[in-house]
């Protein structure tokens, strides 16, 4: 108290402190081999988490070095770290938005892929008959050049053969007509299992035209003589389809069969699809027998089930 | 944020939002609804967010959207209501990273997600308050706890294998 002092509270008394010390001061100090395990536990998350100071984790080596079940304790929180998975959201794509730049790129993109596309079926029609093909057209020619001179009808068990030489158009006609024609013939072909082969040729012979008798024929004794397929695309042609069947299509199963135009506007679907991340679907209905029976579009805008025309086959 | 940002922000954030709610919940489905709805409140508020700030909103965001979820169908689970033995005595995991993840579904909805946004992420103390509305020390303690609890769970398997 400072009784002198103007400004002093007369009744302001403060204890002064003794000077006294507490003896057994040292008893209370802890050195680093005195940590309990829960303090190592909390040490070594802490270290996990990279809270510890230099000197705390000083302090925790030098405990560790001294202490192998402290060791153990430490070395298990270490393995306590998650890592995260690798795979992400699959749905990413359907998050982002466009900006009007963008909307309008991908319309003029648009108008672009449906022109070329367009163009690409113009000249592939021009410029390249035969690529593109329907059922109709199947049956599309036979090769008139093959030299044997040879009708037969072939089984697989048992295997019968007809052959007869062909001397003259009319004269092959009226002999092969004759043969088909025998009563005993044609009871002999219906009563055959498995699968039945018809194999027709005519001969060459310059100046004579076979075409006209021979498909005839074959279209004669079409509902027990299964039709054969003639291809007479040339490798270009077979080389194109085999490509857009690979590259476009995607097909696993190598093929460079004729290209149907379903499968061309399936293949700017999904081609449109894909640039534009639209969901359009078009899919092909078959019938009992197998054809082609409708076609199915479906987009957000629109959705129909247009039905194929059928023609006589 | 612009545009170019907020796709940015799908680009960089949106399967990590998708992983950090995927481990919580253990669907990957409900995951997937909450990354969606999450980026579409972003949308929402696309001007008004920075860029800087998009990555904690979009975690805040989702963690707020699954709690809502887990509070209402009542899957907060205490840690003495969790079975030890169903995973103790299943000897199928061989990684340590999955028995973690396994016992992780044992721990409270509080300690999973700062563990989860700890590790998955890295974030701070203060960056997952910001997410989770926890303080700073809370958050360090569940941190602790929920190590504390993993490492229980994986001190048990290992006496046990």
């Amino acid at each position: 108290m400072k009784p002198d002092d103007p400004n002093s509270d007369p009744f302001d008394a403060r204890l002064m402190p003794q000077d006294f010390s507490f003896k057994r001061k040292d008893e209370l100090k802890k050195t680093v081999a005195e940590l309990s395990d829960s303090q190592v536990e909390y040490l070594s998350v802490a270290s996990l988490e990279n809270d510890l100071v230099s000197e705390q984790l000083t302090e925790l080596e030098e405990h560790l070095r001294q202490n192998s079940r402290s060791l153990s304790i430490f070395k298990s929180v270490q393995k306590i770290k998650l890592t995260p998975p690798s795979d992400g959201y699959r749905y990413k794509k359907s998050l982002k938005k466009i900006t009007t730049g963008q909307k309008v790129f991908r319309i003029a993109i648009t108008g672009l892929s449906a022109a070329a596309t367009i163009a690409i079926l113009i000249l592939s029609y021009i410029f390249v008959p035969g690529l593109i093909s329907d059922r109709n057209n199947q049956v599309s020619s036979v090769n008139l050049e093959t030299p044997p001179v040879i009708f037969l009808i072939a089984q697989n068990n048992p295997i019968i053969v007809r052959s007869e030489p062909l001397l003259s158009t009319m004269e092959s006609i009226e002999r092969t007509a004759a043969i088909i024609n025998k009563p005993e013939m044609v009871i002999e072909t219906r009563a055959m299992n498995g699968p039945s082969l018809f194999i027709a040729s005519s001969p060459v012979i310059s100046g004579l035209d076979f075409k006209t008798p021979q498909l005839s024929l074959i279209a004669s004794y079409a509902e027990f003589i299964p039709v054969v397929t003639y291809d007479d695309r040339g490798p270009v042609r077979r080389f194109i389809a085999s490509a857009f069947r690979e590259k476009i299509l995607g097909e696993d199963k190598y093929s460079d069969g004729p290209i149907k135009p379903y499968e061309i506007v399936k293949a700017g679907v999904d081609g449109i699809n894909k640039l534009l991340d639209w969901e359009m679907v078009l899919k092909e209905n078959m019938d009992e027998e197998g054809k082609l029976k409708s076609v199915y579009f479906s987009s957000t805008l629109l959705s129909f089930n247009a039905p194929v025309k059928k023609t006589d086959e | 944020m612009t545009i170019k940002e907020y796709n940015r922000a799908v680009d960089d954030y949106a399967d990590a939002v998708f992983r950090f709610i995927r481990a919580d919940l253990r669907d990957e489905d409900r995951a997937g609804d909450i990354v969606q709805d999450s980026f579409e409140k972003l949308w929402r508020h696309v001007a008004e967010i920075d860029f800087s700030v998009a990555k904690s909103w979009l975690f805040s965001t989702a963690y707020h959207a699954m709690i809502d979820i887990i509070r209402k169908e009542k899957r907060m689970t205490g840690l003495e209501e969790s079975d030890e033995t169903e995973l103790l005595t299943d000897s199928q995991y061989t990684d340590l990273n999955e028995i973690l993840h396994k016992a992780l579904e044992r721990l409270p909805e509080q300690l999973k997600s700062v563990v989860l946004l700890r590790d998955y992420e890295g974030y701070s103390y203060k960056e997952i308050g910001d997410i989770t509305g926890l303080s700073e020390a809370q958050v360090k303690i569940n941190i602790y706890r929920g190590r504390m609890a993993l490492r229980n769970y994986i001190g048990k398997i290992e006496t046990v294998i």
